[in-house]
């Protein structure tokens, strides 16, 4: 009971990091476009890595348990949780050159920067949890099962990119 | 003990040596940072850490600004203080702006170092950088004599990218010393400070200014960018010209085209004699 107490308040404030440092990124990234796509970073970020997040660990869970995997459902949303937290962590420091290259870059070149950090920060997330699965496991099928996701994952984020892209803009672009 | 006695007078002059030169512990640390960085590394884990980072900081300023002196000689005049002004601001400004996403780097792939560490080794990459440029300045004046304006913006670029690498070896030996993922992270810090510092860099053009201009301001208005601009450099080079932003090639060597890099807007009819690179 109490350990799964303490994995709730762990996975609630991995939660919380990933929302804010994700939201705070947003909000410098766009800041030098105007307010009203500041109001959009601040949501469109965290729907970026909070929201693939909570999509790619369904499929996680379910390709490790149909391959043979040992991974439990705590440890899947644990692993990812974490990897999270690490991504927004990354995000809320990198929110100062964010500040600074929007302010100062009013270019497509300065969005494209910034989008191609925020892919970066992504693909790293993605590989931390690929690689926490590949030292987890023990079977070929299994660790198979991880690439296979990794690359699912990937064509997600770049999903999530060019529809939240085209509905709401990333970063203060169109 | 008469063999100790004997060995006394040994010591006594090795103390006498330190006691004539009271600002070696400054020197040593500036000699660390370029000779044996693994040293400067373990320095900073020492306590009395401000002093060390008031002789960086100090290091970079007149390191820097030298550099940034014998580039500005190439025009002469008020840019010799320009840029041995902006040349210290460049380095410490982009390092301002990236330290925050150095520490949340390193924490984020679980690099056991603090965030006063990550500052002091970076500090310490910065003045290694600030050293490397200024034993290469004398090279850049020598061949200001003779190369012209493209050929000394060649130069410039290489002096910078060798400091560059100089400072990153350092970064990545002061992390990969500290476990987790520190090679990543020294890449990560590297690509970080590599696009901050362009962009300043870009922020504060002009550095290299033609002889023959004129007037120079200390910063140029703010406009596009440095990646664009190199982009319009490689078509450039390719021979293909946008007759409303690049001058069009001339015939005399004196009047050789602006770089296109530092393109100028159409308000800036002078453009061929005020370019510049960063």
């Amino acid at each position: 009971m109490t350990a799964t107490i303490l994995s709730g308040r762990s996975l609630s404030r991995d939660l919380a990091t990933g929302i804010l440092g994700s939201a705070v990124f947003g909000v410098a990234a766009a800041a030098g476009h105007s307010p009203r796509s500041m109001l959009q970073g601040a949501w469109v970020a965290p729907a970026l890595f909070v929201g693939g997040a909570a999509l790619a660990t369904p499929p996680l869970y379910l390709l490790g348990a149909l391959s043979g995997g040992r991974t439990s459902v705590a440890g899947t949303l644990a692993s990812t949780s974490r990897s999270l937290a690490a991504a927004s962590t990354a995000l809320l420091g990198l929110s100062a050159p964010a500040l600074y290259l929007s302010v100062t870059m009013r270019t497509d070149t300065g969005q494209g920067v910034l989008l191609l950090a925020s892919v970066v920060v992504g693909a790293a997330g993605i590989a931390a949890v690929l690689r926490e699965r590949l030292q987890a496991e023990r079977t070929d099928a299994a660790r198979l099962a991880a690439v296979a996701w990794c690359a699912f994952a990937l064509m997600l984020g770049a999903r999530l990119i060019s529809s939240l892209g085209r509905t709401a803009g990333m970063f203060g672009g169109a | 003990m008469q063999q100790v006695v004997d060995k006394l007078p040994l010591a006594a002059p090795e103390e006498a040596d330190h006691d004539a030169d009271p600002a070696s512990p400054a020197l040593t640390l500036i000699e660390n940072v370029i000779r044996a960085p693994w040293r400067f590394l373990e320095e900073l884990d020492g306590p009395d850490l401000l002093p060390k980072v008031r002789t960086l900081l100090a290091t970079i300023a007149i390191a820097a600004g030298a550099f940034g002196a014998v580039v500005g000689t190439f025009r002469g005049g008020v840019q010799v203080l320009y840029c041995a002004v902006k040349m210290p601001m460049l380095l410490l400004g982009t390092l301002l702006v990236c330290v925050p996403a150095f520490v949340s780097i390193a924490r984020a792939l679980g690099v056991a170092i603090s965030p006063r560490d990550v500052a002091a080794v970076t500090l310490g990459a910065c003045a290694r950088y600030a050293l490397v440029l200024a034993g290469l300045s004398p090279v850049v004046w020598l061949l200001e004599g003779w190369l012209g304006y493209h050929g000394v913006a060649l130069v410039t670029t290489a002096c910078c990218a060798l400091g560059g690498l100089a400072s990153s070896t350092l970064i990545f030996r002061g992390l990969s010393r500290r476990g987790g993922a520190g090679r990543w992270a020294g890449l990560a810090f590297v690509a970080v400070y590599s696009v901050v510092g362009a962009q300043t860099a870009w922020l504060l053009r002009p550095f290299l200014v033609r002889p023959r201009t004129e007037h120079v301001p200390f910063v140029r208005h703010l406009e596009g960018d440095l990646f664009g601009s190199v982009g319009v450099t490689m078509r450039s080079a390719a021979g293909v010209y946008e007759r409303d932003r690049d001058p069009a090639p001339a015939a005399s060597p004196a009047l050789e085209p602006a770089l296109p890099m530092t393109t100028a807007s159409p308000a800036e009819p002078q453009a061929p004699a005020q370019t510049e690179t960063p």
